[in-house]
Parts: structure tokens; C-alpha cells; sequence
């Protein structure tokens, strides 16, 4: 290799020297968007953008002496660069050094990575506005009709009465299914009474939801109704869950492949793509539930690049709405897959280590002993050795040392 | 020891081993330069590399200098009465990051140490891969 120090000799004409053409415009018009969305004090944003402005015409001048033409070659620069938003959002967490590590550690997810965060920056930002969708849980389960109050008088109320009363303000009969319902709450039973502190409530959701608060019970399982035909039906959700399951399967198998490179789309990668996805789902949706946490009332399989879910019903409008943001995102497509098999894999990531921190997300040191390799890596690491993405495989866990 | 955060590490190593053994440079120089020592095997996109930059430059590891460098062809739609020319940021080592690239050199021989113990597999001479090479 010819020394490259002669590269980076002060050069005379340095970056002023490119023709401001048509590279100019677009380069500067990207400089425009990424300005606009630097948060930073104005002193450093301003460097940020001579900084770039600079690099970008020594780059597309350096890209036109190869014979590129200029529109090409710009276009080439910024992409090189990569999207403004992304860019802007690494100088932020550079701005607030100590380290972006929370955020590369968030994307060990791996596969589906973008639908995760954009999903999660979705509920927590945008409240369901703009063009992303936003999961919300079924709200009224009260039939339409005036809001009926209760008012508790002063007395203890037991909960049988309870629960005949609001039956009768709706004109219904009441259904009581005291079993699940003593599993809740050792009071929760027809002579116990109800929590002293509760007054009553407008409607009869907002009294059940006072009655949840004040006996701490879990969002997984709780008192809850449900209006059946001329019964109210009063239980546990675990009760609910157990009766009203809903099997359904997914192909995901497209999901997996639009995020790889086609020549990497093997049936293994597929599989072990929905392998990821079924993990993603377990992880965010009621982990509790599923029987792949220690959990009872749901349980997913995966079967080539299919996914088969059993769920109480009220969760699959959950499990839809993951899959349809894994669908529809995508500014953090996974274009490779990383083979590791754990003889390769310390020479993988001796090969790798310095191409980009973005390859903290796919191998790293978990403890002192142990390099964790993760199959999947992301746009930005580009360039990778073919030989590197010959043979797919699933991670390794590496032992170093004794 | 051996660090989790190695890649990063990694990078802030080349880094500052460029710019100690190179002089002052900038931003561009040093993506080619890390392309040009590693015979084309390494890149750092800029669109990592200026961020990390920054980091640096915020923890006091390298300074940077902005140099006005005057165009005889300036872009027509860069406006304002500024807008003389170019500017570039130089950017050199520290004493605090002449301090952090010791330390970074000395974890970086360590870590190789250890990795040459496992690429010699279970049955190699564990404990004497002190003058192997490493991997690549």
C-alpha cells in the first residue's frame, strides 16, 4: 500500500476549488434540511454545516477527478453521508457526550429494529398524529346510553350489592364469577365489602377503574365487564382472556426478506427472521402473557416465514399493529447478514471493528469473557468483504479466555 | 481490561493515532487516510466519522481550528455578507488525548493479547500468545 500520508498533505486549492453547479444546489440544500434540524447552540451548528459544506465539495470534486459526473458525484457525497435526520441526531448525542450507548443497545433488537424504534418514538411523541399509526386499546366497553351514576351512601357496601346495582342502573341482570374474581382479591368475594376509600363514579368504567386503583391490580389482570345480550359480566381479565382466544397466523416472510439483501434471502434467514419477529412481539405485547415468558394465557410459533399466534382477542389488534409498523417502516433497512459461526467470529470483528460504532449494535463485548455477535447489520456498515456474507447463520456467544 | 465498548474505542484509537503521528487535519483527510493506512479495508462513513469528531472534541481530546480557505468560484446562492470563503476545521491531539491514546494503545494490546489466545484454539498454548500476530 502507497503511503497515504501524501494524501492529506495540505492541499493548495483545499475545498474551495469545486464548481458551484448543479452539486452545489443539491449539496446545499441538503446542508439546508440538516441545518434546520440541529438543536444545538447556533455557534455550533453554523461549524457543523461550514464543516460538512467543506467536505462535500471536496468529496464531489474528488469523485468528478474519477470521471463521475457532477450530479452523480453529489448525489454520491450526500449519500455517503447518509440521512439528515439520522446525522443530526448523532450530533446531538455527540453534543451530550458522555455516549449514545443506551441507543445502540435499544437497537440489539436486531431484525425489525426500525419498526421498534419508530413505533416506540411514535407513542411517545406523536400521541397518534402524522402519518404513522399509533396503537390504542379498545376503549368503551359500555353500550351507548347516558352515563349512570353511582354513589355509594354511607355505609360499607359488599361487593354482591355492588355489582347488582350497577347491574340495575343499566337494567341488566348481573353475572358473577366469584372464582376468578377471589383470585383477584381475597375481599373480592359476596360478603366482602368494597374499599373503603371508594365513593363512587360517573359511569360504570370509571367505577371499575377506581375500584382497580384502589386494589393495585395489575394491568394483566384485573376486574373487569363486559356487556353480554341483557347480562352485565362481571370477572377477572384473566377470566376474559381465557375465554375469548383468537388464533391467527401472519406470513411474515415477505417482512423478512424486504429488509435483506436479495442474494442473502435463504429459507434459514427467513426462519430465523420470524424467529426475531415472534421475540420482537413477546418482548413489547404484554410480556406477561405469553407462554414464552413463563406466562399462560398466549403462546406464538413460527413455522418457516409464518407466525402463529394464540392470543386472547383483545390482544391481536396489538400484535396487527406491530407487524403493520415492521411493515411500513424502514429508514434502517438491514441489507446483510453477518455469517458468525463461532470459529469466524473474533475474526469478523477483528476485520470489522473500526468500520463504524454502528457495529456496536451488532458485536460487542457483553462482559469481560464474553464477545456477543449479532447476525444483522445495518446500512451504514458498507463495503463489507463478500467472502464475510457468504454462509448465513444464527449469533454466537463467544467465550474469551478462561 | 476488556472493555464493552471496544468498537468505540476502536475508533477513537485510529483516531487519535492519525492525528498524533499525522498532525493537525481534517475531517475528510482523516476518512482517507484511515481508508488509505488500512489498504482500502477500513472505512469510517463521514456520516459516523463528524459526529465522532464532535464527541471528541467535546471530551478535550482533540482541538479544533477553523481555517478560512478563499474560492475564486464561489456558489452563487450562498448568500450573506459573511460568506468569504470555505471554512475547514484543522484538528489536533490534546495533552488530555495524548493521555487517552496511551491508555487506548495499551487496552488495544491487551485485547489482542486475548484474542490470540482464543484464535489459537482450545488446543494452542494458552498464556503464551504474547508475540503472535494478531487475526488479520
Amino acid at each position: 500500500m502507497s503511503h497515504a500520508l501524501r494524501l492529506v498533505e495540505r492541499p493548495s486549492d483545499s475545498c474551495a476549488g469545486a464548481d458551484a453547479g448543479v452539486s452545489s444546489s443539491l449539496t446545499s440544500a441538503w446542508l439546508s434540511a440538516l441545518f434546520a434540524m440541529l438543536r444545538l447552540p447556533e455557534a455550533e451548528r453554523r461549524q457543523i454545516r461550514d464543516e460538512l459544506e467543506c467536505h462535500l465539495e471536496e468529496r464531489v470534486r474528488d469523485l468528478m477527478v474519477t470521471g463521475m459526473g457532477e450530479e452523480q458525484a453529489a448525489v454520491r457525497a450526500i449519500a455517503e453521508l447518509g440521512d439528515a435526520s439520522t446525522l443530526a441526531r448523532r450530533f446531538h448525542a455527540a453534543h451530550s457526550a458522555p455516549r449514545r450507548r443506551s441507543i445502540m443497545n435499544i437497537a440489539m433488537a436486531g431484525l425489525a429494529v426500525a419498526a421498534l424504534i419508530t413505533g416506540t418514538t411514535l407513542l411517545q411523541h406523536q400521541g397518534g398524529r402524522g402519518e404513522g399509526s399509533v396503537y390504542a386499546p379498545p376503549q368503551a366497553q359500555q353500550p351507548a346510553g347516558a352515563p349512570v351514576k353511582f354513589e355509594l351512601g354511607g355505609a360499607p357496601l359488599e361487593w354482591n350489592e355492588f355489582f347488582q346495582r350497577m347491574a340495575e342502573l343499566h337494567q341488566k341482570k348481573a353475572t358473577i364469577y366469584w372464582t376468578p374474581l377471589a383470585e383477584l382479591d381475597t375481599l373480592l368475594v359476596p360478603g366482602g365489602n368494597l374499599p373503603q376509600y371508594f365513593t363512587g363514579g360517573d359511569t360504570l368504567e370509571s367505577c371499575i377503574e377506581m375500584l382497580n386503583a384502589e386494589l393495585r391490580l395489575s394491568r394483566s389482570n384485573r376486574l373487569e365487564y363486559r356487556f353480554v345480550d341483557d347480562r352485565i359480566v362481571f370477572a377477572s381479565t384473566a377470566y376474559f382472556d381465557a375465554n375469548d382466544v383468537a388464533l391467527a397466523t401472519f406470513d411474515v416472510a415477505d417482512l423478512v426478506g424486504k429488509r435483506l439483501d436479495p442474494k442473502l434471502v435463504t429459507d434459514e434467514a427467513v426462519a430465523a427472521g420470524a424467529q426475531e419477529i415472534a421475540s420482537l412481539i413477546t418482548g413489547l405485547v404484554e410480556p406477561e402473557l405469553w407462554r414464552q415468558n413463563d406466562g399462560s394465557r398466549a403462546d406464538i410459533r413460527t413455522f418457516g416465514g409464518k407466525l402463529f399466534v394464540k392470543v386472547p382477542r383483545r390482544v391481536l389488534p396489538q400484535v396487527e399493529w406491530l407487524l403493520s409498523e415492521a411493515r411500513g417502516a424502514g429508514p434502517t433497512r438491514i441489507t446483510a447478514i453477518l455469517p458468525v459461526a463461532p470459529t469466524e467470529a473474533v475474526e469478523v470483528m477483528s476485520t470489522l471493528l473500526l468500520v463504524t460504532p454502528q457495529l456496536l449494535i451488532e458485536a460487542e463485548c457483553v462482559d469481560q469473557n464474553v464477545l456477543q455477535i449479532s447476525p444483522y447489520l445495518v446500512e451504514d456498515v458498507v463495503e463489507l468483504p463478500a467472502e464475510l456474507l457468504a454462509r448465513p447463520s444464527t449469533s454466537a456467544q463467544l467465550k474469551i479466555g478462561s | 481490561m476488556l472493555s464493552k465498548d471496544s468498537t468505540r474505542e476502536n475508533s477513537e484509537l485510529v483516531i487519535l493515532s492519525l492525528l498524533e503521528a499525522g498532525g493537525p487535519l481534517y475531517g475528510y483527510a482523516i476518512s482517507k487516510e484511515i481508508a488509505a493506512r488500512s489498504d482500502q479495508q477500513l472505512r469510517m462513513t463521514p456520516g459516523v466519522l463528524y459526529p465522532l469528531l464532535r464527541e471528541l472534541e467535546t471530551e478535550g481530546l482533540i482541538s479544533g481550528s477553523v481555517e478560512e480557505v478563499h474560492s475564486d468560484r464561489k456558489s452563487a446562492d450562498e448568500s450573506g455578507p459573511e460568506s468569504e470563503g470555505r471554512k475547514r476545521k484543522w484538528y489536533k491531539l490534546t495533552a488530555k488525548g495524548r493521555k487517552r491514546l496511551a491508555a487506548r494503545v495499551d487496552a488495544h494490546r491487551t485485547w489482542r493479547k486475548v484474542i490470540d489466545l482464543f484464535i489459537t484454539g482450545p488446543s494452542g498454548a494458552a498464556g503464551d500468545g504474547e508475540s503472535k500476530e494478531a487475526g488479520r
